[in-house]
């Protein structure tokens, strides 16, 4: 119908491909794909172009998704991971938008790309191939790895809204894009019109672009719709049409304004948005008026807040749907527009008769008319909240579609066949959505804390092969037949890539036929000839916990950091109960601060979050987390004994906030009893990670102090963006939120060294400055405190920090 | 990029199998690589033309899938120069689809898109439609008409010659390179929007 996602989707995924970059004489091209069966030439083709959209240098793991449109405008995604240490992209194609899980199951799929043994891929591929997609709010299993790993995917509930932080699109969006820039793509969107997002980053754009669709619900953009525009296809920029494209910032310097004509466009990056149009005025203003009310109160906003708000502002401009529907026994349900308008307040009846034209709204009805005509009722999200809007009309309309049912019903057609195929949890589930949507940021944060949960059991040093999502083993529902079956997809080989160093295939039933490389692609290749094998089992990566936890952590903060010390008593408590510290009120309190320095009271804040999170439970699980299972010494010894150090008292300067401003500048704000300290230090003349490492660790490191204490944390009272300190306009802001993330969050070199803290060898000072920014403040020698102290390029000494660690053993 | 003085955007519409692509195809006789409509949704062609002695280029917009759609909306072709709107001859259905297709364009009656309403297949003989009964409702919705064979090639450079030559004179008259048709101006220093500063 007009929804643009496949129904009946039977595979998991469609495609699997491996892509070889472009070099300077070919494009890039599909070294290898699974099944092999899948013989869709066109999109073959498309991929690459979609996997390498322009040139670009990619310092860090990068996922992204684009959207390819068939001959019917269905999409099929195409999800896609770029690792700077790896010669290729990889995809795969799903006809199902689940962005989170198909990222996991990149990260897993590069993992197994470089086991040992040949077969773990393609057994992989195969398995979740062949496996029966779940019923909806269910997971999928798959075990791999000889059934030492399981893979899982939740099938998503019907109709569930989008939530921050579970959904990484819409956190994005949020993150990069302030809730009034974010109304006016959505009255934009509304009224159809030509809208460009644009960023420098893939992940962002594609993020951003599928976000403000989702927002909409429950219409569905009916235009041109392309997440991530490759160069190639610039031209279509032009297009006359409405259309949403993501526009790498690369790609839309190339292009003649011109020549494009009138066009919205949003900057992700700068979180901007230019248009010809006064759209969101030409909403009817009450709507607009409550939608912003909705959206400036913060603390609603966890969870599907932001979905929701968008939602009932639809509601109330469309939800009058229902008072035009027309019900005649024996005939389909109709949907009469004039009594639409008329039945209306007559301040929404102009923008009711526009909408009337528009295809978005045209989609919407017929889509509510074939749920009607085909007896699942009124049952998904959008009419349980115009039922929340309106009871009234909700009881009496129900009472007639039930009549009208009945009189179907009678008939015995097709309708009651299509009833009982339909019939369905969908009412149900949608009550629950919204009861677990209610509970807002506590249920968000039970979400986090189970999460925390899961990863400190994964990181248990007795489950090294733990599953993904528990650290017990689970049975696997997936019978070990799938397995047997792969090989009958694979072709046999019939050419191979280069014998010895083949393109990270280390399964030669998954070589197929193609073209010898030429000369240059070749050079490719050495890289990959001492690449260390670890034996089979391979270790794989526990990444969604970190995503997710970067994620929440990401969240925009509007209100300064100030706002914490309100609440003071409560952290002073916190820091009371949790061990014997010697912190207590009086001497906690900071003394006024310098001039230079923002409020002081920011500050301290800050610190009695590093504080305490550095003995929280949680955050003890969290630094496991990064690590593989040969962490030698307990971790919880060397978290516990943390809080002993009695940071507050003591006169030497701990980090209170640092990390990378956008131009890889280490930054710090060290703070002691009496006074904070900008510096700015340089680049570590080092990087210890290695070419490729057995296991790549894909995990976003980042800071977790901020969210470590479930019951402290409030990110809605702090804020990333209000504040700049006055020494360098390149410093990032401080605020509960490190400043780490916006540069390490892609940073694969921190993220490598998570794995690196038992490895004297190279402890780098990357290495300490992350545990700093974890909270754990060990005793700064005499020397790196002189060194701090004395100012700008001060660099602490890598010894200390590894002396530190060793007396935890 | 291209010596050309004037840009102009066509756009195809009409049900499924009626030769929207063959005939856009066979003006442009594959001068622009075709095939992206399988994968984007959307395909165009390019044409540069002359007229008089100006360089005019037409491009020639294809959407997949807009069968889905029961009538074309504004929306749809608020930024094009001309719209095209085509049926088979050789099947009345696609005829009865037009009213649906226009209904729309009859209420925005101030819209300055140029209309063309375009019979093709006139080389199949189980003609359906006549002549005649398409011309009168062309006449009737104020549209050009014309008949054509994509796959003979009939009437097809016509057509969209016609078309260039049309949209020349409209744009010598408002004396402005019509990049744009900017029909739904509105003010542009909107008071929300106060971040719409950035220029490139």
């Amino acid at each position: 119908m007009s929804s643009r996602i496949r129904e009946n989707v039977k595979h998991l995924f469609e495609c699997f491909c491996e892509v070889v970059p472009p070099s300077e004489d070919k494009d890039a091209w599909v070294i290898q794909q699974y099944p092999d069966k899948y013989k869709d030439l066109e999109v073959l083709k498309a991929v690459p172009k979609f996997a390498y959209p322009y040139k670009f240098e990619n310092a860090v793991i990068q996922h992204y998704s684009f959207v390819l449109t068939d001959l019917e405008s269905k999409w099929t995604f195409g999800f896609c991971r770029h690792d700077p240490k790896s010669e290729t992209a990889i995809v795969v194609l799903s006809y199902l938008p689940w962005h989170q899980s198909f990222y996991k199951f990149l990260d897993t799929t590069a993992v197994l790309m470089h086991s040992s043994r040949t077969e773990d891929l393609s057994e992989f591929l195969s398995s979740l191939y062949y496996t029966r997609i779940s019923e909806p709010g269910k997971k999928i299993f798959v075990t791999f790895n000889r059934g030492q790993n399981t893979f899982a995917v939740d099938v998503p509930r019907p109709f569930q809204l989008p939530s921050i932080p579970e959904n990484r699109n819409l956190t994005e969006y949020y993150n990069a894009v302030d809730t009034n820039n974010m109304m006016i793509i959505f009255a934009s969107m509304l009224y159809e019109r030509r809208i460009i997002f644009t960023s420098k980053q893939l992940k962002r754009l594609s993020a951003c672009v599928q976000s403000a669709n989702d927002i909409i619900y429950p219409m569905i953009w009916q235009h041109i719709f392309i997440p991530v525009l490759p160069l190639s296809l610039i031209d279509y920029l032009l297009a006359p049409m409405p259309f949403l494209i993501g526009v790498p910032d690369e790609v839309l310097k190339k292009v003649s304004r011109s020549e494009i004509g009138e066009v919205v466009i949003l900057d992700a990056d700068s979180n901007t948005v230019e248009t010809p149009f006064d759209d969101l005025n030409n909403l009817p203003q009450d709507v607009i008026n409550s939608l912003r009310k909705h959206l400036r109160n913060k603390s609603a906003l966890l969870g599907d807040g932001v979905s929701r708000a968008f939602l009932r502002a639809l509601v109330q401009l469309i939800g009058g749907y229902r008072d035009a529907l027309k019900f005649q026994p024996r005939q389909k349900v109709t949907f009469d527009e004039e009594k639409f308008i008329e039945t209306r307040p007559v301040a929404l009846q102009p923008f009711l008769r526009e909408m009337l034209n528009l295809q978005i709204f045209q989609q919407f009805i017929e889509e509510r008319l074939t749920m009607l005509n085909t007896g699942r009722g009124f049952s998904d999200e959008f009419e349980f909240e115009l039922e929340n809007y309106s009871a009234k009309s909700g009881s009496k309309l129900k009472q007639q579609y039930k009549e009208w049912t009945s009189s179907m019903k009678k008939e015995g057609t097709a309708f009651l066949k299509s009833v009982k195929d339909k019939a369905n949890p969908a009412m149900k589930s949608a009550v629950k959505t919204v009861k677990d949507g209610g509970k807002g940021m506590k249920s968000a944060y039970k979400g986090i804390r189970s999460k925390l949960k899961e990863g400190h059991s994964a990181g248990e040093p007795h489950h090294p092969h733990s599953m993904y999502e528990s650290g017990k083993p689970r049975s696997a529902p997936s019978s070990p037949t799938t397995k047997r079956k792969t090989l009958s997809d694979f072709t046999a080989p019939v050419a191979s890539y280069k014998k010895d160093a083949s393109l990270a295939i280390k399964n030669a039933n998954l070589q197929r036929s193609y073209s010898p490389l030429s000369p240059e692609s070749q050079s490719l290749t050495p890289d990959l000839l001492d690449t260390p094998r670890s034996g089979s089992p391979i270790e794989i990566p526990r990444i969604d916990l970190m995503n997710e936890m970067q994620d929440l952590l990401q969240l925009k903060l509007d209100t300064p950091p100030v706002d914490r010390s309100l609440k003071p008593v409560r952290s002073l408590e916190n820091i009371k109960s949790s061990n014997s510290s010697s912190a207590s009120p009086e001497k906690w309190a900071l003394p006024p601060p310098r001039p230079t320095l923002p409020s002081m009271s920011s500050l301290s804040s800050t610190q009695s979050r590093f504080y305490h999170s550095s003995h929280h439970r949680d955050t003890r699980n969290l630094l496991q987390s990064p690590q593989d299972e040969s962490f030698e010494s307990p971790p919880e010894a060397a978290a516990r004994k943390v809080p002993q150090l009695d940071v507050m008292n003591s006169s030497k300067p701990f980090v209170v906030a640092g990390g990378r401003t956008e131009n890889g500048d280490p930054v710090f704000f060290l703070a002691n009893k009496s006074q904070v300290n900008v510096v700015k230090l340089t680049p570590p003349a080092q990087c210890s990670t290695s070419r490729r490492k057995p296991t790549d660790v894909t995990e976003d490191l980042i800071c977790l102090d901020t969210a470590s204490d479930l019951d402290d944390f409030d990110p809605l009272k702090s804020s990333s963006s209000s504040y700049s300190t006055p020494t360098d306009s390149q410093v990032p802001p401080m605020s509960v939120l490190n400043p780490l993330y916006n540069s390490s969050y892609e940073n694969h070199e921190i993220m490598s060294n998570g794995t690196l803290i038992h490895n004297t060898s190279s402890f780098s000072r990357q290495d300490q400055d992350l545990l700093q920014d974890y909270g754990l403040h060990f005793n700064f020698s005499a020397e790196t405190q002189s060194g701090f102290d004395s100012g700008a390029s001060a660099e602490p000494r890598r010894i200390n920090t590894q002396k530190q660690w060793t007396k935890f053993d | 990029m291209d010596d050309y003085k004037f840009l102009f955007k066509v756009v195809l519409v009409g049900n499924a199998g009626v030769g929207k692509t063959c005939l856009v195809r066979r003006f442009t006789q594959g001068l622009f690589p075709p095939g992206q409509g399988a994968t984007i949704g959307v395909d165009f062609m390019i044409k540069t033309v002359e007229v008089g002695n100006e360089k005019v280029k037409l491009q020639i917009w294809d959407t997949a899938g807009q069968e889905r759609f029961r009538s074309i909306t504004q929306s749809y072709y608020r930024s094009a120069h001309a719209l095209i709107l085509v049926y088979d001859i050789s099947c009345q259905p696609t005829f009865d689809c037009l009213p649906d297709w226009l209904r729309e364009i009859e209420e925005y009656a101030s819209s300055k898109v140029l209309r063309v309403l375009v019979g093709n297949k006139i080389d199949r003989d189980d003609r359906e439609i006549p002549t005649q009964v398409g011309e009168e409702f062309a006449e009737r919705h104020n549209m050009y008409f014309l008949e054509t064979s994509a796959k003979e090639s009939d009437n097809v450079e016509r057509l969209f010659m016609q078309i260039a030559e049309d949209l020349m004179k409209q744009a010598r008259m408002t004396n402005v390179p019509r990049y744009d048709p900017n029909n739904y101006n509105v003010d542009p220093a909107s008071q929300d929007s106060g971040c719409c500063s950035r220029l490139n």
